[in-house]
């Protein structure tokens, strides 16, 4: 279980990358970069989860006095940020694909025939 | 002592008092800023100054290695009291393309409140909040201006940097999962204990991140586009505040890899490519932004260099590399945003009678060139000359060569920028346009700087080696933390 | 009275007041150049004796743990360097009072005032961060001026400014090395401890950095191209001081730094009692003063020419000094004080001539010998000193030069240098032809006429000098006894009165040989005036010797020679001599640009950057050991 659960995971990072390395397309790409915090996401779960872990909240004195195999609570806590996170960094990219995209009519950030070469000899 | 939240809370407060005041007049905005940046000033001036031992800010009440701590030393309050002067400073901007709205000067207060956090935050999740909303700040502010090459930038930062951010927290939850701590103290006292390689991993999951802040080369495919897109205040912010932070966490992450000689070299070869890289890309180009953008490339490789070195000789160099080439690097492109609306193009080699018209201005830039080349007299000298020393005396001759090999072109580009503002044959003649006051002060104050402390290091000497002790010596480091 | 510290800030501050306030006002400027020049220098000649005498920064710097007090050391060499820097630097000051009045005049005065505060660190730094210091500002300013913010002057000042930087760097790497092995700043401290312990360093490297600083600055081969395209590039009177001084601060490192080092067989191995390394850099003297000959035989620019000339002459030098024998090294420095006098003085006449003419194309000169007799006299005393001819200064110094050479019994060595010196003839013959002698210009006829006496005064204290150090060579040695004692000259080389030139085969009287010399100048001149039937022509009556001027393709504007003069010599020579070095430096920009335009090309191709990042990712695995 542990370790599908981490294959899985890496393959989603692996995913996202490969996708961050051969497209152009910029919505494409930021569907790769999400992927990818997804991946990252799940591979920090699984490094917090034990298995056969219990839910870290403690019901009742009794639960100190043997040991417990809790799951680790705080991977969750970052994760829950990185999500929050990662949604505002999507958002201020679609934001910014859709300038450039009414500023140039492009979806990818190739250069343009007409794009006025400068000044370098 | 909690106040030193203050410092990133300030900007913060301000940040989104902003939007309130913004309807009192065309400059409510502007003015809200300036107060901002002056009473972070005087707060970092305050904290700094009467700084007798670190003080550390527990938040929420959870002590160190537990809860979330701001660590204020001898070193961060500097960097973070240099970043509030420069913020403060590179607000009398000059840029003709430049449009004034409040939208700006509330991420330009986030983007300080981050770079502020990244500073003083003792806790690498912390870390990792705050390089992200010092990022988001950054993607919006570059594309600003709303050019092309702006937006490109944008795009490109956002991508490499989330991308990379994300490693970054990957490599803080391996350790978080492997030494059971989020605080830099704490695992810095227990690093020792994990085998070499994962040490490794960690590191240079944590680094890849650091080095798209610095501009490291294979992660700074962003850094020509930003600058030659963005307004002239986010070019100066970017390569004088961002960097600071940038090479502040290079050094400050020494307490993890210091001893380490693989990733020493593993940061010496990519400032050796980053340096050739930058500087030769700025040799062959002639616009004057992109000059500044590849110089600033070249710069960050030295201090990325020092990091690697990390001696006493180097890292002391890299401090002074950190703070000479933030003050000359603002000092250029608040000129520079002068000289292209005068010479109404960016063409170096069309800016022919600049220097006819405002000598004294041309010679301010002549200063910053020659500090950036490393000219002694000058800020920039002592921390080339130091690093150089370090990396020779850690035995590393070959990449100190190849970067005096590549200094040789920086010198040369950055004096012929100079050459083409200075020359008089040429036939087209700019017409004479004001400086405003504010805007010369600023430009005449920094100037001043780097050739007081070039030609009186001492004014530097005992604060900048009390931070190569801190960066130095962990233990005393984790004791203040965790004691 | 603090000197040193008088000197440098003083020097700085009218650097600084004549940017500021004098810019527009050239006579100002120069008139506060010659009084700072002239202060210091009287300064400076108090010192002589006092070779104690040091002034110390109160604040120490720190460089990392390394603590550092800067100290200025007053010494002999360096003295001797100073005095003669500011003497002429005060002379060339009083020409170019006079100068600028031309159109050809720039107000260099703020920039070179930084040079000369520069100097001063140079000359008398005891640590080699004061010598470093003073020697990027030897560096960047000279650039300023000599481009005079002009473009077409601009590629000129870059070869000098690049190769220079090139120097900069390297002396940076090598002070670093040095403190490595020695974990000391100190120069004369650091070359004790490396001496002492030299069986431990890679000596041989250790000391290139240092060569590649020292000989570019001195503009040795093949680092030569700079000196004459700074030399022409630069306000004409600015490169006397390029040659009489600048390039000789190379020679003054390789005095300061390396032959200590050298002479003390610091680098192992040798040849005939000479180490091997400084046999090898003879050599390169040796070179260095054929390929500057040669290259000479075909300039047109009379600075060009003469600045290869200077090249020459410094290829003497580093040959004397390089035999690291006391007679060599006497030689070596004697005849860097006469060239920095002879050569001064011959540029400042061809500033002189260009003053009146505006031109530095020798074949658009000629015949103005009467038109500017003192210049004519002065430079015609100069080239015979620049041709080590008696009883000029250049003649002394050769003299003991050959001598040392002799001594070791380097016969092709000296016939090398023979032939350069040989050559220095037929260059220097060619310059007074093509300038001064001749048939006039007819639009030279009336416009050229000599310069004002301002400007003649440099030239008849240089004629004084360049004949009285010629006739007393006591008048320089003398005073470098206690400095020669310092390295150990046998007595026997060391002079007696003031006329008596020592050597390996006897003494030399000068006196004597210039009375004989008079004697018989006399004689001709009373024979000149009382035999020789002699009279007036004008100048187109028979130059062509009975010929058709028409046939020779050459009529009354066009009497000029200068376009290849020595062509068998140039046609023989040039293709390799020329185009092999500077061939190797132009390259050397082209390919460093192409690299750029490469890494340019990285950042320009706008989809590349996700992948790139990736790569570096890996390439950082790759570093930790994960992927290979």
């Amino acid at each position: 279980m542990f370790w599908l659960f981490l294959i899985g995971s890496i393959g989603l990072v692996l995913i996202g990358i490969f996708g961050l390395i051969t497209r152009s397309h910029l919505i494409k790409l930021l569907l790769s970069l999400n992927i990818l915090e997804t991946g990252i996401n799940l591979t920090m779960i699984v490094l917090g989860y034990q298995n056969g872990g219990k839910v870290p909240i403690i019901h009742s004195l009794l639960d100190l006095t043997k040991p417990i195999n809790f799951v680790d609570p705080l991977p969750q806590a970052l994760v829950l940020t990185s999500i929050v996170i990662g949604l505002g960094t999507t958002a201020l990219a679609l934001i910014l694909i859709v300038n450039y995209y009414y500023k140039t009519g492009k979806l990818s950030l190739e250069r343009s025939e007409n794009e006025k070469e400068n000044i370098d000899e | 002592m909690n106040s030193i939240v203050l410092l990133i809370v300030l900007p913060l407060v301000f940040a989104f008092l902003i939007p309130i005041f913004k309807g009192l007049g065309k400059y409510a905005s502007k003015i809200v800023t300036i107060l901002s940046m002056l009473t972070g000033m005087g707060f970092a001036v305050y904290f700094f100054i009467t700084l007798q031992v670190p003080v550390k800010a527990i938040l929420g009440g959870w002590k160190p290695p537990f809860g979330i701590v701001l660590v204020g030393d001898k070193l961060s309050l500097l960097f973070v009291m240099i970043i509030y002067i420069l913020a403060f400073l590179n607000l009398f901007f000059f840029d003709n393309n430049f449009k004034e709205h409040s939208k700006f000067y509330t991420l330009y207060n986030i983007a300080i409140a981050g770079t502020a956090g990244m500073i003083l935050t003792g806790d690498i999740f912390n870390m990792f909040v705050f390089i992200e909303i010092t990022g988001i700040a950054l993607y919006s502010l570059i594309a600003y201006s709303g050019k092309e090459q702006a937006l490109k930038g944008s795009i490109k930062y956002l991508i490499i940097g989330s991308m990379t951010s994300l490693f970054l927290l990957l490599g803080v939850t391996l350790a978080y999962h492997i030494l059971g701590s989020l605080n830099l103290a704490h695992i810095s006292s227990k690093f020792y204990q994990i085998p070499n390689n994962l040490k490794f991993l960690i590191l240079s999951l944590i680094f890849t991140s650091f080095f798209v802040e610095a501009e490291i080369f294979p992660f700074n495919m962003w850094v020509p586009n930003a600058y030659k897109g963005a307004n002239i205040p986010i070019a100066a912010l970017l390569a004088g505040i961002v960097s600071i932070a940038a090479g502040y966490l290079l050094f400050r992450f020494r307490y993890l890899y210091g001893g380490m000689r693989s990733f020493g070299n593993m940061l010496v070869w990519f400032g050796v490519i980053t340096v050739v890289i930058g500087e030769f890309s700025a040799y062959f180009t002639y616009d004057l932004r992109k000059i500044l953008a590849f110089s600033s490339i070249g710069q960050m490789g030295l201090i990325l260099i020092a990091a690697g070195i990390s001696n006493d000789l180097s890292v002391y160099g890299g401090f002074f590399q950190i703070l000479s080439h933030s003050i000359a690097k603002m000092l250029l492109f608040l000129l520079a945003g002068f000289i292209i609306y005068e010479a109404g193009t960016e063409n170096v080699k069309k800016m022919g009678g600049f220097g006819k018209n405002h000598p004294y201005l041309t010679g301010i830039f002549l200063i910053g060139a020659l500090s950036l080349a490393g000219i002694p007299g000058l800020m920039g000298f002592w921390g080339k000359f130091n690093i150089v020393g370090g990396g020779i005396a850690a035995g590393r001759i070959l990449p100190i060569s190849i970067v005096l090999l590549a200094a040789i072109a920086e010198s040369v580009y950055l004096i012929r920028v100079v050459f083409h503002l200075f020359k008089t044959d040429e036939g087209k003649i700019i017409e004479k346009k004001k400086i405003p006051l504010g805007y010369l002060m600023v430009v005449i104050l920094l100037s001043l700087t780097i050739v007081v402390i070039g030609v009186y290091p001492q004014l530097l000497n005992q604060v900048l080696n009390d931070a190569t002790k801190i960066i130095m010596n962990s233990g005393s480091y984790i004791r203040m933390v965790l004691g | 009275m603090i000197t040193f510290g008088t000197i440098v800030i003083l020097g700085i501050l009218i650097s600084l007041i004549i940017w500021l306030f004098f810019r527009e006002n050239k006579v100002i400027s120069w008139i506060l150049f010659i009084l700072y020049t002239g202060f210091s220098f009287v300064l400076l000649l108090r010192l002589y004796g006092q070779w104690q005498y040091y002034e110390a920064f109160k604040s120490i710097i720190y460089l990392g743990n390394i603590k550092i007090k800067f100290t200025l050391q007053n010494n002999m060499l360096g003295w001797i360097f100073a005095i003669l820097i500011f003497g002429i630097s005060f002379f060339n000051g009083l020409f170019s009072l006079g100068f600028s009045k031309s159109k050809y005049s720039k107000n260099i005065v703020p920039l070179w005032t930084l040079i000369l505060s520069a100097s001063i660190l140079i000359l008398f730094a005891k640590d080699f961060i004061l010598f470093f210091v003073g020697w990027e500002y030897l560096t960047w300013p000279v650039f300023f001026i000599v481009n005079q913010g002009k473009k077409k002057f601009y590629s000129d000042s870059m070869y000098y400014f690049a190769l220079n930087v090139l120097g900069g760097m390297a002396l940076m790497l090598g002070i670093w090395l040095v403190f490595k092995n020695t974990q000391t700043l100190d120069i004369k401290t650091s070359i004790s401890i490396l001496l002492s312990h030299k069986a431990s360093i890679h000596t041989f490297w250790l000391l290139i950095p240092f060569f590649i600083a020292f000989l570019v600055k001195s503009a040795a081969y093949p680092f030569h191209v700079w000196a004459p395209r700074a030399h022409s590039s630069a306000p004409a009177d600015f490169s006397p001081f390029i040659s009489g001084i600048m390039i000789k601060f190379g020679i003054f490192g390789i005095l300061l730094f390396i032959y200590p080092l050298l002479s003390k067989g610091f680098i192992p191995g040798t040849y005939h009692g000479v180490p091997t390394t400084a046999y090898f850099l003879s050599w390169l003297g040796i070179i260095t003063s054929i390929v500057a000959t040669v290259l000479a035989f075909s300039e047109n620019n009379m600075k060009r020419l003469m600045a290869y000339s200077s090249v020459a002459n410094v290829g003497y030098i580093l040959t004397a000094i390089f035999l690291t024998t006391p007679l060599g090294i006497e030689g070596g420095i004697f005849h860097t004080i006469n060239h920095m006098i002879f050569k001064v003085i011959i540029f400042i006449t061809l500033a002189a001539v260009y003053f009146r003419t505006g031109t530095a194309d020798m074949s658009k000169l000629g015949g103005i010998a009467y038109k500017m007799p003192i210049t004519f006299m002065t430079f015609l005393i100069g080239i015979i000193a620049a041709a080590g001819i008696f009883p000029m200064n250049g003649f002394t110094s050769k003299w003991i030069i050959f001598q040392a050479i002799l001594e070791k019994h380097f016969y092709l060595m000296a016939v090398a240098m023979f032939f350069a010196s040989t050559g220095a003839f037929l260059y220097l013959y060619r310059a007074l032809h093509s300038i001064f002698l001749g048939q006039i210009k007819p639009e030279h006829r009336d416009s050229v006429k000599e310069v004002p006496f301002l400007m003649q005064i440099p030239m008849w204290i240089g004629m004084i000098l360049i004949i009285s150090i010629g006739v007393f060579p006591g008048l320089v040695l003398k005073p470098l006894i206690p400095f020669f004692n310092s390295i150990g000259l046998p007595a026997k080389y060391i002079l007696t009165s003031l006329s008596k030139l020592p050597g390996s085969f006897g003494q030399l009287n000068t006196l004597n040989a210039a009375i004989i010399f008079g004697f018989a100048a006399v004689l001709v001149t009373i024979l000149f005036f009382v035999v020789a039937k002699h009279h007036k022509k004008p100048f187109m009556d028979n130059y062509t010797a009975g010929e058709d001027p028409k046939d020779w393709g050459v009529d009354e504007n066009r009497y000029q020679f200068a376009y290849g003069f020595y062509q068998p010599f140039e046609k023989k020579f040039l293709p390799f001599f020329k185009r092999s070095v500077d061939m190797f430096w132009q390259y050397f920009g082209f390919y460093t640009k192409h690299l750029g335009e490469w890494f340019n090309n990285i950042f320009k191709d706008d989809n590349n950057f996700g992948y790139i990042a990736i790569i570096g990712i890996v390439i950082i695995f790759i570093f930790g050991g994960f992927v290979l």
